[in-house]
This record gives structure tokens, C-alpha cells and sequence, in this order.
């Protein structure tokens, strides 16, 4: 079993500690990782009035960097990818995973929604309910 | 980083491929496994009914804890009475479990569940990391 793991990061308070906690399960597992970030874009404001998705890109690769940054400070190396998609990034997570074969995502049970009351976050939710490999929540 | 992983078992079809899954994850991180079949009996059962089910149900998590012990895992094997996601939720923060490794789906037979009710309570209010295995 060599582990390819997928690791969402999102930007939000959460993730020092969800790439900490993945980089100590690839050294324990051993296989590679790779994070990725989803800059979702809103719907248009008005109907047929095109979004510039330029801003939003920028801030999601200082997003991706940030976690680079944490992985190299925890002693591990990984690949990045940046996707950009409307609506619910989980399902992006979750079709990547499936069309690199990843073997496992690892992901924080909260992100960045300000909904506290929410026990886990809609993309983690929909990252456990519908990917086809084994998921990681990491959690409390 | 793990020392002692739950794994909750519930004998359906899906369990040999967790239990193979969990026993490789434990080779690697050295942690203890603990096999944990949950009897889901009414809390007015009577006493002689559950001691007789639990009784029974012990050749669940005694198939994982067999083939775990075969690979030279430190591991256990034990059953409970009571509501099943509940009972693996009080279990994991009572004894600080580092870790619930469960099967996304069990013994339901709607399809259309894509994760079984048990594995989804788990992993909204787990007090430690889940991982679901499918």
C-alpha cells in the first residue's frame, strides 16, 4: 500500500494544524503528498455580467503557498494544485482525487465557514460522503 | 502518532476490507488495535437478553482481533450494548482513542445511503480523527 495522499487546505485558522497533522501521517505511512486549494468563485452578482476570477486566483495561490510553507517548516515536501470551480469545492476535491488516484484525502472537519454551529463543514461533508477513497477527517 | 486505534465492526460485508485496511495502517504507525462490536439492543431489554447477545456478537470483533494478532499487532477485541454510534463515541473519549477507523458503509440495505447512518454520526461528533474506509 504506497499512500498518495490529498490534502484540501482552505486558508482558514484550521489548517496550520490539519497540514501539521498530514504531514505527521505521510512520514508515519510513508507514500507522497499533495495539497490543493479550490478558489470557488460566486455566482454573477447580475445575470450575463461576467466575474474576473483573476483576484480570487491570486489570493487562493497565497492560500496554496501559505500551506507550502507550513509543510516544508514540518520537515516534508509536496506537490500543489490549484483548481478554480463554482459552487461546492468538495466536489472538485473529490473528482481530482478519483482522476489522480489518490489514495487517501486528509481533511480538517472545519474550515472557513462562519456558520460555528455547523459540526462539520459542508466541504468536508461532502468530501466524506462522496469520495472513492478512504478520507481522514481530522478533528476536534 | 497514533497509539491506540478503535475499530468499530459490525460483520457485514464490508468489514474484511476495513479490517485488512486498519491492520496495515497499524504495521506502519505500531498502534494497538481494538475491535469493537456494538450490540444495538432497546436500553429495556432485559439484562439476560443482552448478556446473551453480547455473548454472541464476541465472534465479530474476534475475527479482526484473530487475523490483527496474526500479523503481531498488539490488539483486543470486546463487545458493547447500546445505541451503536453513541456507544463508539463514549467509548473513544472515555479511553482517549487516537484514532476511529470505520467503514463507510455497514449492514443497511438502502443503497442509496452513500455513508451508513453510523459512520456519518461518527464523524460529526468523534472527539478524536476518523477515518472512513471505503
Amino acid at each position: 500500500m504506497v499512500e498518495k495522499i490529498l490534502v484540501p487546505v482552505d486558508g482558514s485558522r484550521m489548517m496550520e494544524r490539519n497540514v501539521k497533522f498530514a504531514c505527521d501521517l505521510v512520514k508515519t505511512l510513508g507514500g507522497t503528498m499533495t495539497i490543493i486549494h479550490v478558489v470557488v468563485l460566486p455566482a454573477s452578482m447580475e445575470p450575463g455580467v461576467p466575474i474576473d476570477p483573476t483576484p480570487l486566483e491570486q489570493a487562493g495561490a497565497r492560500i496554496l503557498e501559505t500551506a507550502q510553507g507550513i509543510v516544508e517548516a514540518n520537515g516534508c515536501k509536496a506537490d500543489g494544485i490549484l483548481e478554480t470551480d463554482f459552487g461546492n469545492a468538495g466536489h472538485r476535491i473529490v473528482r481530482v482525487a478519483q482522476e489522480k488516484g489518490f489514495t487517501l484525502i486528509v481533511i480538517g472537519a472545519r474550515g472557513g465557514s462562519k456558520i460555528v454551529n455547523l459540526l462539520l463543514g459542508s466541504v468536508c461533508h461532502t468530501v466524506a460522503n462522496n469520495a472513492t477513497c478512504p478520507v481522514l477527517i481530522v478533528r476536534p | 502518532m497514533f497509539q491506540k486505534a478503535l475499530v468499530p465492526v459490525d460483520g457485514s460485508r464490508f468489514m474484511p476490507g476495513l479490517v485488512a485496511y486498519a491492520i496495515a495502517v497499524a504495521k506502519k504507525a505500531n498502534c494497538s488495535l481494538t475491535f469493537l462490536y456494538v450490540v444495538d439492543i432497546p436500553r429495556t431489554a432485559a439484562l439476560a437478553e443482552v448478556e446473551k447477545q453480547k455473548a454472541t456478537g464476541m465472534s465479530i470483533p474476534e475475527e479482526g482481533r484473530a487475523k490483527a494478532a496474526e500479523e503481531g499487532i498488539s490488539t483486543s477485541a470486546r463487545v458493547e450494548a447500546g445505541p451503536p454510534a453513541e456507544t463508539i463515541i463514549n467509548i473513544a473519549e472515555r479511553e482517549s482513542f487516537d484514532i476511529i477507523m470505520i467503514g463507510s458503509r455497514g449492514h443497511s440495505q438502502l443503497r442509496r445511503l452513500i455513508v451508513g447512518s453510523v459512520a456519518d454520526k461518527i464523524m460529526e461528533h468523534a472527539p478524536c480523527p476518523v477515518l472512513i474506509f471505503r
